[in-house]
């Protein structure tokens, strides 16, 4: 029960917060109608079916990119409660260290989750733009998001203060961005990079919503389900041990 | 048996000891200080009883419940209240209360009925549905306060609650510490003034570097020093002050400090030896530039034990 509680409120205070609400979704909505309409989609009407598809081509990418930012967001949040005594206020609390922890990851995990499905909707409604079956799709947005979650406490283990959280992960968002190829039509990637990219959710995400896009099925993307799975439990392990999802003060 | 026991508490951060064996009882309905300057340990005393430090040596007790223990029922004998602003300031006050109030339990119109009561109480019912940054410091001061006592605990642990407010609010906050205090609540206190000491407390503790140095009601902290007054004669230079000091260390019972032009005189009733040393200071030829006393009270007491001043330290 303090779990739902606690995840609730911190949903709560998310969409209460302009810079939040701006960076999650206003931003990544506004970039992805103004980059359908270059590559000269138009709202509600047919997909340009001659030359390059720079939407298709971004699009997954750019949800990608947008959540690692949301991540960073999440992880200064963090931090500032902690900061600010939230966190201790909530450890003096009846509530289970275990139901703190799941609470706040799980108001992480739904905020990711919530990001990418608005995005993957809106291009879908607007533009009509060809994500895969709509079941799965929703399934790797929400394995992405436990994952990204996973990060969210990393970065508050690495950074610690909402400011060296805030340059950390905007450092962490552009090299996730680059290396696993969301801006490939730009930037060129190289071997290394692509071995750098598995470390990151942009590349097991990307992977999996282009299979699908291709017309693959559920078990097409079960191997990035499984190394997202990896991925996410060792950021658990090592979050955990640090005691940073419930960072304190103290 | 108090309803707080504190047997030997000691918290060490490798070679650093922040809090060195402390042991002290709090009795329900009683409110008790611990009086320090910055660094002195109090927030980290508060830290492990709360449950939020565990303690690397002896133990404390609430209500026969361990704070090793961390137990859900231990957590909800006291309400906290930190000297940050632990609240959420996206949300509104009354909002704020709802999620501290469930969080201990409290549901439907027994939570509605006791917000209502602590927002009125705090003098807050009017801003209720406003944002917290909206509020002005005293009021967010005041929430803080509200949310720690929200769930209706019998202990409540207060770390510096007036720090950095103005005197209006400041007084707003003791008036309604004092009524919990006419109700039975049982406070533990930080602070590192005074006068708040003086005016809340049943009893104090003088914590310094991690140690306690005394416990008591304030008339027995003073009696414990020996019921000492300080006088402090001010001249017109150094030289003055150190020939004044030499003259007066001849007196018996005298306790005589120097410090530039400032010679300090500790005697009991050093009030009736204002003629010997007005007397001391002509046969010298010092001049007399002022002459105060200072009546015993904690922080003479505090200066008695600690070797040291309280006055102009900053929140710990």
């Amino acid at each position: 029960m303090a779990l739902l509680l606690i995840a609730w409120q911190d949903l709560k205070r998310s969409f209460r917060d302009p810079v939040g609400i701006l960076m999650t979704l206003a931003v990544p909505l506004a970039l992805t109608v103004a980059i359908g309409l270059v590559a000269g989609y138009t709202p509600f009407g047919k997909a340009p079916n001659d030359g390059f598809d720079a939407l298709s081509y971004i699009a997954p990418g750019m949800a990608l990119f947008f959540m690692m930012f949301s991540v960073r967001q999440a992880a200064k949040t963090t931090a500032e409660d902690a900061d600010r005594g939230v966190s201790d206020r909530l450890r003096a609390s009846p509530a289970s260290d275990l139901s703190i922890r799941a609470g706040t990851m799980v108001s992480h995990i739904v905020l990711l989750f919530l990001q990418l499905a608005v995005l993957v909707g809106i291009s879908t409604l607007l533009y009509g733009l060809q994500w895969g079956p709509t079941g799965p799709v929703l399934l790797v947005c929400l394995v992405v998001s436990v994952t990204a979650g996973g990060w969210v406490g990393l970065l508050v283990v690495l950074g610690r203060t909402p400011s060296r959280i805030n340059a950390l992960g905007t450092a962490l968002t552009l090299i996730f961005g680059i290396v696993s190829r969301s801006f490939a039509a730009v930037i060129p990637t190289t071997g290394w990079m692509d071995r750098l990219a598995r470390i990151t959710p942009n590349y097991w995400g990307l992977h999996a919503f282009s299979s699908l896009a291709l017309g693959g099925s559920l078990r097409s993307v079960l191997p990035d389900f499984g190394a997202l799975a990896i991925m996410f439990a060792a950021l658990w392990i090592i979050v955990s041990a640090a005691g940073a999802l419930v960072p304190s003060r103290r | 048996m108090g309803f707080v026991e504190v047997k030997e508490l000691g918290k060490r951060y490798g070679e650093i000891t922040a809090v060195e064996s402390l042991s002290f009882d709090i009795q329900e309905g009683e409110v008790f200080s611990l009086l320090g300057p910055n660094g002195a340990g109090k927030s980290t005393t508060i830290g492990m009883l709360s449950a939020l430090i565990q303690p690397t040596s002896g133990d404390a007790r609430i209500g026969g419940l361990s704070v090793k223990g961390r137990s859900a029922q231990l957590r909800k004998l006291f309400g906290i209240v930190p000297q940050e602003i632990a609240l959420y300031e996206e949300m509104s006050g009354r909002d704020n209360l709802n999620f501290w109030g469930r969080l201990y339990g409290l549901r439907g119109k027994a939570l509605a009925a006791r917000v209502d009561a602590i927002l009125d109480r705090v003098g807050l019912a009017d801003r209720a549905e406003s944002r917290i940054k909206t509020y002005s410091g005293g009021m967010k001061r005041r929430l803080n306060i509200a949310a720690g006592l929200v769930h209706g605990p019998r202990l409540v642990f207060m770390d510096e609650p007036t720090v950095g407010i103005d005197p209006q609010s400041r007084r707003a906050v003791l008036d309604l510490i004092l009524d919990l205090k006419r109700e039975g609540t049982t406070i533990l206190y930080t602070t590192h003034y005074m006068a708040e000491a003086e005016e809340l407390s049943d009893r104090v503790g003088i914590i310094d570097h991690g140690r306690l140095l005394a416990v008591g009601t304030c008339r027995q902290l003073s009696e414990g020093i020996g019921g000492n007054e300080h006088l402090r004669v001010a001249l017109a230079g150094r030289e003055e002050g150190e020939r004044l000091t030499e003259r007066l260390r001849l007196l018996p019972g005298l306790t005589v400090e120097s410090e530039g032009a400032n010679v300090t005189i500790t005697a009991p009733r050093v009030g009736q030896l204002i003629p010997k040393i007005v007397e001391a200071a002509a046969s010298v030829r010092a001049a007399l530039r002022d002459i105060q006393i200072r009546e015993q009270n904690l922080e003479t007491v505090f200066l008695a034990y600690t070797g040291r001043e309280l006055a102009g330290q900053g929140g710990e």
